[in-house]
């Protein structure tokens, strides 16, 4: 159970206002909209589920989770271990510098609320915001279960606010897509909870090479 | 000799160690040990000290069941090419699952790994794992180049489950984590993933400089017959196609190879002969 006020704190967590740039990251959707992958909200949908059923449930949930687990342990030892995971299973350069700058910015953000161990762990939680969402989620009493589903919810609406502005799409096409894909979250996260240590690892073949098409794509805006 | 060793039910058990040590001024095949139907021709020497070999898997495909291990080791100093002279294929099964399991332990040396493409028949159920071991300065450059199913006649894959797994290491901690499961019509099609197409291939070159990676990004666009993109991650060049050519993704390789080898290990690329056959 989340208690009320942990789940305010679960809101806070996962505002889009949060200074920690989320905005700016597109992980390759700029390129594939270039290459007219993602065309339309039709193809913007299979691309984020694509990636919901296999990125999510088999990397980022299950190592948000132990992530928690180690840390909420005071277990540095393993929590960085996972790190260390996580960032050779980003695909690229830039996905994988994306993990880490939002981790920086989340562990500047963590100790200016003086969150305990934020300011002493901040060579670990500064490579990853993994890390540090999962250390600000154990701090306000936030349970693992809703902590991913609020992972998982954030990273969603930042992907889908960056492609409405390089597709384009309205605003309204936006929002329903999200409203289309919230069920899919539960289903993630319930799945993501339960991978075993030897299956956690995903490769997504085509948003690889999009993101490192993207590191030399001649026009863009956005830093993944 | 090669010995065959058929177990029952468990299909082929088959296993190749090699160990390749840098002998004066060349690399020599050390030690060799061989298992059921996995074999290695003599070593040969096209270019100075660097030893190649082909590695040859005479029944030329794996059902259901069976299990290739290829171990190979690099000593200090040595330098050993690798490549094989036909592609590997795992057919249908009945619902046993076929393993390869690639293990490469490069102790401050050099092991290059260019094999032909691997094809998975309709209905294959296989897991595929490499694990490269690279301690103090080694030097490694690999590929491997997937289908599923046989595009050029038109056959597609039908759900089989395939698992691929590769890790690198360098010094013990993971430089790259890939895990990649094809397991049915979602996986085929998805849209992040593999978008429908049956060629999928990764080269992995390792030491990589900045100013190397930008030398080959020219090579990654426009490239016929696919989408190409590469990465520089943790010091280790990630070149990924995705397409419906094996022959493409081939050449698209060799191509990168020839630009880096130099700069990787030193040696100026020379293409194995039975490249060309």
């Amino acid at each position: 159970m989340i208690t009320n006020l942990a789940l305010v704190r679960l809101l806070h967590l996962v505002s889009p206002s949060l200074p920690i740039g989320s905005f700016t990251y597109s992980q390759g959707i700029e390129w594939a909209v270039e290459a007219a992958w993602i065309k339309n909200p039709h193809d913007l949908r299979a691309w984020l589920e694509s990636q919901l059923h296999s990125g999510m449930i088999y990397l980022d949930v299950p190592i948000l989770q132990r992530l928690y687990h180690s840390l909420g342990a005071d277990d540095i030892i393993v929590a960085g271990a996972w790190i260390t995971v996580l960032l050779a299973s980003r695909e690229t350069y830039e996905l994988q510098l994306e993990e880490k700058n939002r981790g920086r910015a989340l562990s500047d953000l963590l100790i200016a609320l003086d969150i305990p161990r934020a300011a002493t762990w901040k060579p670990l939680i500064a490579q990853s915001q993994a890390a540090g969402f999962a250390l600000a989620a154990l701090h306000w009493n936030i349970p693992v279960e809703q902590a991913a589903y609020g992972y998982v919810w954030s990273w969603l609406e930042n992907l889908v606010l960056s492609a409405v502005k390089i597709i384009p799409l309205g605003q309204t096409q936006g929002q329903k897509l999200l409203e289309q894909l919230s069920p899919l979250v539960a289903e993630v996260v319930e799945q993501g909870l339960q991978v075993a240590d030897e299956d956690i690892g995903a490769a997504s073949f085509a948003l690889a090479i999009a993101s490192s098409r993207h590191e030399s794509q001649y026009t863009r805006l956005f830093r993944s | 000799m090669i010995k065959a060793l058929p177990s029952g039910e468990s299909g082929w058990q088959a296993e190749l160690r090699l160990e390749f040590t840098q002998r004066s001024n060349k690399t020599v095949l050390a030690k060799r040990h061989q298992r059921g139907p996995l074999a290695i021709q003599r070593p040969f020497y096209p270019e100075a000290g660097v030893c190649h070999a082909y590695v040859l898997h005479p029944p030329g495909g794996v059902v259901g069941g069976d299990a290739l291990h290829l171990h190979f080791k690099v000593e200090p100093h040595a330098h050993a090419l690798l490549t094989t002279p036909g592609a590997s294929k795992f057919y249908r099964s009945a619902g046993l699952q076929a393993a390869q399991h690639q293990q490469f332990h490069v102790n401050d040396a050099c092991l290059e790994w260019l094999p032909q493409e691997t094809i998975f028949f309709p209905n294959a159920q296989a897991v595929l794992t490499s694990t490269i071991h690279l301690q103090g300065s080694a030097q490694y450059i690999g590929w491997e180049v997937y289908c599923l199913g046989r595009p050029v006649i038109g056959e597609t894959f039908q759900p089989g489950k395939v698992v691929f797994k590769t890790a690198l290491y360098r010094d013990a901690k993971p430089l790259l984590l890939d895990r990649l499961v094809v397991n049915g019509e979602r996986d085929l099609f998805s849209a992040a993933g593999l978008r429908g197409q049956p060629v999928f291939a990764t080269l992995l070159a390792t030491p990589v400089s900045p100013e190397l990676l930008e030398t080959v990004q020219p090579f990654c666009e426009g490239v016929a017959l696919g989408t190409a993109g590469v990465t520089l991650l943790n010091g280790v060049l990630i070149v990924r196609y995705l397409g419906n050519s094996t022959a493409q993704a081939h050449r698209l390789f060799r191509t990168i190879w020839q630009a880096i080898r130099p700069a990787v290990n030193g040696h100026v690329a020379t293409a194995p002969r039975i490249w060309n056959t």
